[in-house]
């Protein structure tokens, strides 16, 4: 399990997470992740697409990266989830609390239909 | 800053793989845990001299699971490996979820499978591996206590109920449990705390001893403002970063409708001869979020239907093939078969499964309207 910075610029930060969402895999990045987040100012893009399966211990990191980011008045969007990792967030209906896009394109385009408070 | 105990040992080649440089300490040994299956709490030294794991009384590392064959594989230490050879068993030895196919080496942290036993590859002191024994001693326990919460099966009263509920090896977070209420309906719940382990099992008995005794300032028939008295109770910050999901239903006889709401939750299937349909509300599990509404739904029960109401283990089930079953899956074990008792559905989900010890736990409730 692996998360890395693939993009920064003033406005968004880009994480990308890989393999394995279960209890060893969110050990393995957990704290590299909120490390990662930025301080206020910048939005969060956290891509899924190479992750190949989410566990309830991997939706609560998610949670909480979208928490903490909120309280620096950041927002955060997953992009990206397909197959399992899809249906785990849909059957935990945490697109109530986190935003889902499928690409990148829509979350930059949610960032702008949506400003911030 | 390096740690003075620990030293560093160069490169070693065997069968033409790398074995990386790992810290060496003189007080610490290489074993093998049992982390899963019928001897959970078992640990065994490995040294430099191959010793044979498998059932029989002669083997140097004796296992009780009937899947072991009498000489499974061979295990012995290399640098800082455990090297793992199979011995043409019945079942296969696995690693770390592969099928070893000639000897392999097994890192620290590494799992070896044979039968329903997990073994970890763990570099402790010896008393550091008192305590783990210890703490899944602990862990059986409270797995013990968790099952002597849940209600026996209903097999008076109506609806029927039966189920099967099998705790993974690390202990998940399932409970659930059902009564009628003081107007004569039926309530039922099924909740899944996050994570494995004690903690998990802490918050799934203090939850389920909530809702059992009524002690939640809630209307019990009325399963959306259960879930939200639920969420008020018990927020994740408040209680260890864990939320749970849940399913909750009340079942009226007299007008044949069911009350629902779900919170995070998989849905549940109700199969009836008309069809068959999945009950779930589109609502967050418990405690992720403060002041959210939760919503419920109905839905009619005709005489003959039958409802499953399950957890994620269900169907979270890592196949043979090293395929991801899916709800979908679930559904169609269901459905595709004479057997409808949550005891024969188990067994079918087993029998896809790579492990005999599933990964989460597997509770599966079945009221029956027959």
């Amino acid at each position: 399990m692996a998360v890395t910075l693939i993009g920064s610029d003033e406005r968004v930060v880009e994480l990308a997470l890989d393999g394995r969402l279960d209890t060893a895999g969110v050990d393995q990045v957990e704290t590299r992740l909120y490390a990662l987040l930025p301080q206020a100012g910048q939005d969060v893009i956290v891509h899924l697409a190479q992750v190949d399966f989410l566990t309830s211990m991997g939706i609560r990191m998610l949670v909480t990266a979208a928490k903490a980011a909120a309280r620096r008045k950041n927002r955060l969007v997953l992009v990206g989830s397909a197959g399992a990792v899809a249906e785990a967030l849909e059957s935990a209906a945490i697109d109530q609390i986190i935003p889902i896009r499928a690409s990148r394109q829509e979350a930059l385009d949610w960032f702008e239909q949506n400003p911030r408070a | 800053m390096v740690d003075p105990d620990f030293g560093m040992e160069g490169d070693q080649t065997l069968f033409g793989g790398k074995s990386a440089p790992r810290p060496s300490r003189s007080d610490h040994v290489h074993s093998l845990v049992v982390v899963g299956g019928p001897d959970r709490g078992k640990f065994f030294e490995v040294s430099k001299t191959p010793m044979v794991v498998g059932r029989h009384v002669s083997a140097g590392i004796v296992l009780s699971d009937r899947r072991v064959s009498s000489r499974h594989c061979r295990v012995w230490l290399d640098d800082h490996d455990v090297v793992i050879e199979d011995m043409s068993s019945t079942n296969g030895t696995w690693l770390d979820g592969h099928r070893l196919e000639q000897p392999e080496r097994a890192p620290i942290g590494a799992v070896l499978q044979v039968g329903e036993c997990l073994l970890r590859h763990e570099f402790r002191s010896r008393e550091d591996l008192k305590t783990t024994v210890e703490l899944d001693g602990e862990l059986k326990s409270a797995a013990r206590y968790v099952e002597a919460l849940l209600p026996p099966p209903r097999r008076k009263g109506f609806p029927r109920v039966e189920w099967s509920w099998h705790p993974c090896a690390t202990l998940g977070g399932d409970a659930f449990g059902y009564g009628e209420l003081e107007d004569g309906s039926f309530a039922f719940y099924l909740i899944d705390v996050c994570g494995h382990g004690a903690s998990s099992a802490l918050h799934s008995v203090s939850v389920i001893n909530t809702l059992r005794r009524r002690t939640l300032s809630a209307d019990f028939s009325r399963p959306g403002n259960v879930l939200s008295a639920l969420n008020r109770a018990f927020p994740m910050e408040s209680h260890g970063d864990m939320y749970f999901t849940i399913w909750y239903g009340v079942y009226r006889h007299a007008e044949r409708r069911l009350r629902f709401a779900s919170g995070g939750h998989p849905p549940a299937l109700l199969v009836a001869e008309s069809g068959t349909e999945e009950l779930r509300t589109h609502n967050m599990p418990i405690g992720m979020m403060e002041s959210i509404p939760f919503e419920e739904a109905e839905a009619e029960i005709h005489p003959g239907s039958r409802l499953y109401v399950c957890s994620d283990g269900c169907f979270e089930v890592h196949t043979s093939e090293d395929e991801l079953l899916g709800y979908r899956d679930f559904r169609a074990i269901v459905l595709d078969s004479d057997e409808p008792e949550p005891k024969s559905i188990f067994d079918r989900v087993k029998a896809r499964s790579r492990f005999d010890v599933f990964e989460d736990d597997f509770s599966l409730l079945l009221l029956d309207f027959q």
